[in-house]
Order: structure tokens, then C-alpha cells, then sequence
């Protein structure tokens, strides 16, 4: 029994012995082993995480794998590390990864923040500047009677501006760029398309103004009323001793840019004209109508030599160019006469009699001053 | 003299029977520490295999385009995990706890299927609204052609409605190009082109009222 007492004791103490003698050998290991850069380590990926934060996998992505590709380096590196004896261990190159993952992180961050904020204000411009180019086109060609093309390509031109601005809104920059590229494109395309279109009619500006400031002058002269129709603008003007006293809007022939030339061409004539008779609504359809003297002899001698070259079909030049009412139908509709509302013909047709001068003229603004610049 | 000797071999004996016996309780001893080194925590690699499954599972939810705050949220706490395990791994066997790696990748694991479960009803979201701005559109691109047959005709609107007719053509082929983005589950692109085309078919049917009701106004 003692023996075995013995016995055990003897156990015991060996047992505590060997185990302090282990625990001493491993606390030594311990002291002497170099600890993983952790620290490092959760910085980088930290970095990384900012980065993210800031979608640098859409805005600096070869940056951003760069420093997630050094952390699974500094990763593996660590694990080989592991295989090792504690205190045979060197996380030197482990350091040194994290280290260089951290910088790549913050470069990363920076590049995505830089470009997002780049490409941010450079759409906004481009946003910007093609809502106005859209807006310019809506105000100024939209009601011009421009080929087909023109309008369907300001149509496209708006939707992907549209959807550009939506994608926009939701911070979506990477699908902004395609969709607002298209839209400038159709959109100055339909401008040029536009200003081609017009260039021939606005040639004539000159002699416009100058029939313009011959009425005005007639009427300042004459302390009469004169009227001027700028058919660009859709503007009647009322002079009166040479000032401006009514200006009401028209609506024209469908076909109202350039000169009438011919019955049934739906266009508005541009000439110095007068009123030649006062139509009451028992002698029009269109409520009340100031009829004109067209054609003049200039749009005779135009209609004649244009049918002797033939440009011109031998139907007939027209007539019964009038100002009338029935208007307000928010289009150009009439088949080359001006047309008003019937409370602005009402105020028309009191001001103004027969004889009194009728100008109608292209426009009074040239195409540069309409564009704004 | 022969006494002496066989006393002396007896305790010799016995001496090398002591060591023997010490040599043994030495090993004994080593042997349990080795077990108690042996018997110590294991990595938990299994955590960690499903972890990372219901990561990939939720990126295949499209949770990185849907929910994107929520899915780099998961994907961090898989990285605490891991380190967290290399750190254990870093230490003596002994010393070793993967408690808290495995407590992270129990989180990491339910916020993986909620993340995916958000994608999805985020993506069903944006695809509702898709679908339902696309239905509103097409029912708008009815009431369009319906006013065009309404409208002014003759003189007074032949060339303005020609030009409703093509700017409707072209909300349609819009239409059409939503319709395969949502086939294709490009939702959020869906919803940009179709708002555009919903904006537009708008101001057609705004136009169209608008001529109907100059025109009977002047009736």
C-alpha cells in the first residue's frame, strides 16, 4: 500500500516537473517567436473595405484587385508561416505585402474618388449641356416642318437622355457615358440637320429687317398702324406712329417655311403687302379675316420666272392670303393664310383698316440670335 | 566477499529497476502532455467552406449589384473570420481557441442568407417596378393611339400627327428593348429606359389632348 503511495507521488512530481519544464521551454518559444502582423494585416483590409465603399471596383479596378490580390499574398504567406516552427517564423514578407496592399487600397480609394468626382461633374456638364441643346431644339426647330430623320433622331435623342439622367440619379456613371454620348450626338445632329434646313430660308434676312424697318418708318411716318408678321418667331406685330403696341400669336400655312410660290403649296408669303378688305364674319368661314394683297407684282414676276425654268408647276400663284381667326389650334394648319385667335383677330380687326401696310417677313431675329449666340 | 557482491548487484538491481521505473513515468508524463497538445481545438473548416458557399450564393443573387452595402458587410465579416483563424492558427496548439472564428462565421453565414434573401426581394422590387412602369407605358401608348384617331385630321393636323405617329414608334421599339432587359433580368437598366419612354408617351397623350381640346373648344 505504501508502495503504491509511493508510486503515485513519484508520478505526480514527475508529472509537474516535466509540465513546468514544458511550460517553460514553451514560454521561452513564445518570447523568442515573432508575432504575425496582424494589425498590418487589418489595415490593409480595412483600406480595402473604404475603397469599396467608394465602388473602386467600378472606378479603379485594377487598382483595387491589385491590393486584394497582395492580401491573399500576405494570406498565404502567413500560412506557410504557420507551417513552420513558432519560433523559426518570419512574417517579414507578410509585413511587407500588407504594407504594400495598404497603399494600393488608398491609391485605389483615391483614384475611385477622384474619377467618380471627374466623372461626376463632367456629366453633369454634358447632362446640362444636352438638356439645353434638347430644350433649345423643342423651343426654336421642334415646330419647324423639318424632314423626318431630324425629328426622330431629337426623339431618341431625348429618351436616352432620359434614361442617361436616370441612370445618373442612381449613381450609375458607368451607364450614363453610352446612352448621353448617343443623345449629344442625335441631338447636335438634328441642330445641324436643323440649321441646314433653315440656312437657305434666313438668307434673306437682310431684306426682311429692311422691309421690317420701312414699315415701322411708314408708320411713324404716317401716324398709322402697320402690321408686321415674323412667321420664324409666330408673331404678329401692331405699330402704331412707329411704336409697338399689340403683339399677338399666329399660326401660319403648314408648309410655312419659304416664300408661297403656287396655289396649294401651304405656304405663308413673305413680302410687303397691304389690307385690301375687311371680312366680317358673314363673308369668311374663319370668323373675321383681314384679306391681302397677294400676290404683288414681285411674287408675279417670281411665280413667272420660276415656271419658265421649271421650278415652279404651272398651277396658278394663288390667293385670298388673308389674317383670320379661328386660330389657337396649337399648330400650323391653314393653307398659307395667318391665322389668330378670335379674341386676338377681334382686337386686330378694330385696330387696323384697309390700306393699312402688311409685312410678312421670315424672321426678324437671324439664326445666330436665336441660337443665343 | 560473495555477500558484498550480491548485496551490491542487488542494489544495483534495484537502482536500475527505480530508473526504469523513472524513464517510464517521465514518458507517461510526456505522453499525457502530448495528448493534451493533440486533443486541442481544430480549425473550423467546415464553417468556413459553408461561409463561403452562401457568399457565392448570394453573389449569385446579384446581392454585389442589388444590395451592395449589405453584401461588402458579409464579405468583411468573412475576412475577420479567416484572420481570425490564421491567428489561431499562429499560436501553440495548445493555446488555440476558434471559438470566436467560429461564432463569426456562424454570423457571417446567417447575414450571407439574409443578404441573399434582400438581393432577391430588392431585384423583385426593381422588377415589379419595371414591369409595372412598362404596363402603365403600354396602356399610355394605347390612350396615344387612341386620341390619334381623336385628333385633328385634314389640313389642320396631317403633318403633326405624322410626327406623333414616328416619335410613337419609337417609345415602342423603346418598349420592345425593355421588355428583353426584363427577359434578360437587367432590371435596373429596364427601369431607366422605361421611365424615358414613359415620359415621352406622356407628353404625346398631353400634346393629343391638348389639339383635341383647342379643337373643341373651337366647336
Amino acid at each position: 500500500m505504501g508502495k503504491a503511495i509511493k508510486i503515485i507521488k513519484r508520478t505526480f512530481f514527475t508529472i509537474i516537473i516535466v509540465g513546468l519544464l514544458t511550460v517553460t521551454i514553451i514560454g521561452l518559444l513564445i518570447l523568442i517567436s515573432p508575432n504575425p502582423p496582424i494589425e498590418s494585416l487589418n489595415l490593409a483590409q480595412a483600406e480595402i473595405g473604404r475603397a469599396k465603399d467608394v465602388e473602386a471596383q467600378k472606378y479603379a479596378k485594377p487598382t483595387i484587385e491589385a491590393a486584394e490580390d497582395l492580401v491573399a499574398q500576405a494570406q498565404f504567406e502567413w500560412k506557410l508561416q504557420n507551417k513552420s516552427y513558432a519560433f523559426l517564423r518570419d512574417y517579414g514578407k507578410m509585413l511587407q505585402l500588407t504594407k504594400a496592399a495598404l497603399e494600393k487600397a488608398k491609391l485605389a480609394t483615391e483614384k475611385s474618388l477622384e474619377l467618380k468626382s471627374t466623372m461626376h461633374t463632367e456629366l453633369s456638364v454634358k447632362l446640362k449641356d444636352v438638356d439645353e441643346k434638347l430644350k433649345h431644339f423643342d423651343e426654336n426647330y421642334a415646330h419647324l416642318p423639318l424632314k423626318g430623320t431630324t425629328r426622330q433622331n431629337f426623339t431618341t435623342a431625348r429618351l436616352r437622355y432620359v434614361e442617361s439622367k436616370e441612370a445618373f440619379e442612381r449613381g450609375a456613371y458607368k451607364d450614363v457615358g453610352f446612352n448621353l454620348d448617343v443623345a449629344s450626338q442625335l441631338i447636335s445632329k438634328s441642330v445641324k440637320d436643323a440649321h441646314s434646313f433653315l440656312s437657305n430660308y434666313f438668307e434673306n434676312l437682310g431684306k426682311w429687317r429692311r422691309w421690317a424697318d420701312e414699315t415701322v418708318s411708314w408708320s411713324s411716318r404716317s401716324n398709322a398702324p402697320a402690321i408686321i408678321v415674323d412667321k420664324f418667331a409666330h408673331k404678329i406685330y401692331v405699330y402704331h406712329g412707329g411704336k409697338l403696341k399689340k403683339e399677338f400669336f399666329a399660326e401660319l400655312g403648314t408648309n410655312w417655311i419659304g416664300t408661297k410660290q403656287y396655289r396649294g403649296d401651304k405656304a405663308t408669303p413673305e413680302g410687303k403687302y397691304h389690307i385690301t378688305k375687311k371680312k366680317t364674319s358673314r363673308l369668311t368661314k374663319y370668323y373675321k379675316a383681314l384679306l391681302i394683297n397677294y400676290p404683288n407684282d414681285e411674287d408675279k414676276q417670281r411665280y413667272s420666272s420660276g415656271v419658265k425654268s421649271g421650278m415652279i408647276p404651272k398651277r396658278g400663284i394663288g390667293n385670298l392670303i388673308e389674317i383670320h381667326g379661328d386660330g389657337g389650334r396649337g399648330i400650323n394648319w391653314t393653307d398659307g393664310c395667318v391665322a389668330l385667335t378670335n379674341n386676338d383677330i377681334d382686337k386686330l380687326f378694330d385696330y387696323v383698316g384697309v390700306g393699312t401696310p402688311v409685312t410678312i417677313v421670315g424672321s426678324l431675329r437671324s439664326l445666330q440670335e436665336i441660337n443665343g449666340h | 566477499m560473495k555477500l558484498f557482491v550480491e548485496l551490491i548487484n542487488n542494489l544495483l538491481q534495484t537502482k536500475i529497476t527505480k530508473m526504469k521505473k523513472n524513464l517510464m513515468l517521465t514518458l507517461a508524463a510526456f505522453a499525457v502532455l502530448t495528448l493534451m497538445f493533440t486533443s486541442c481545438a481544430k480549425p473550423p473548416e467546415m464553417e468556413v467552406t459553408n461561409a463561403k458557399a452562401a457568399i457565392e450564393a448570394a453573389k449569385a443573387a446579384e446581392a454585389e449589384r442589388y444590395v451592395a452595402p449589405q453584401f461588402k458587410a458579409v464579405t468583411d465579416s468573412l475576412n475577420v473570420a479567416l484572420t481570425e483563424i490564421e491567428n489561431q492558427n499562429s499560436k501553440f496548439a495548445l493555446f488555440r481557441s476558434y471559438k470566436k472564428a467560429t461564432a463569426t462565421l456562424a454570423n457571417t453565414l446567417t447575414l450571407a442568407n439574409t443578404v441573399k434573401e434582400n438581393a432577391a426581394i430588392r431585384k423583385e422590387e426593381v422588377k415589379n417596378q419595371a414591369q409595372q412602369t412598362l404596363a402603365e407605358t403600354t396602356t399610355l401608348v394605347s390612350e396615344v393611339k387612341e386620341l390619334i384617331t381623336k385628333a385633328p385630321k385634314g389640313k389642320e393636323g396631317k403633318e403633326a400627327l405624322e410626327a406623333i405617329n414616328s416619335d410613337l414608334a419609337l417609345v415602342e421599339a423603346s418598349l420592345a428593348e425593355v421588355s428583353t432587359l426584363i427577359n434578360n433580368g437587367d432590371y435596373l437598366t429596364a427601369v431607366d429606359k422605361v421611365k424615358a419612354a414613359n415620359d415621352k408617351a406622356a407628353s404625346l397623350k398631353a400634346e393629343l389632348e391638348e389639339a383635341i381640346a383647342k379643337k373643341s373648344m373651337r366647336k
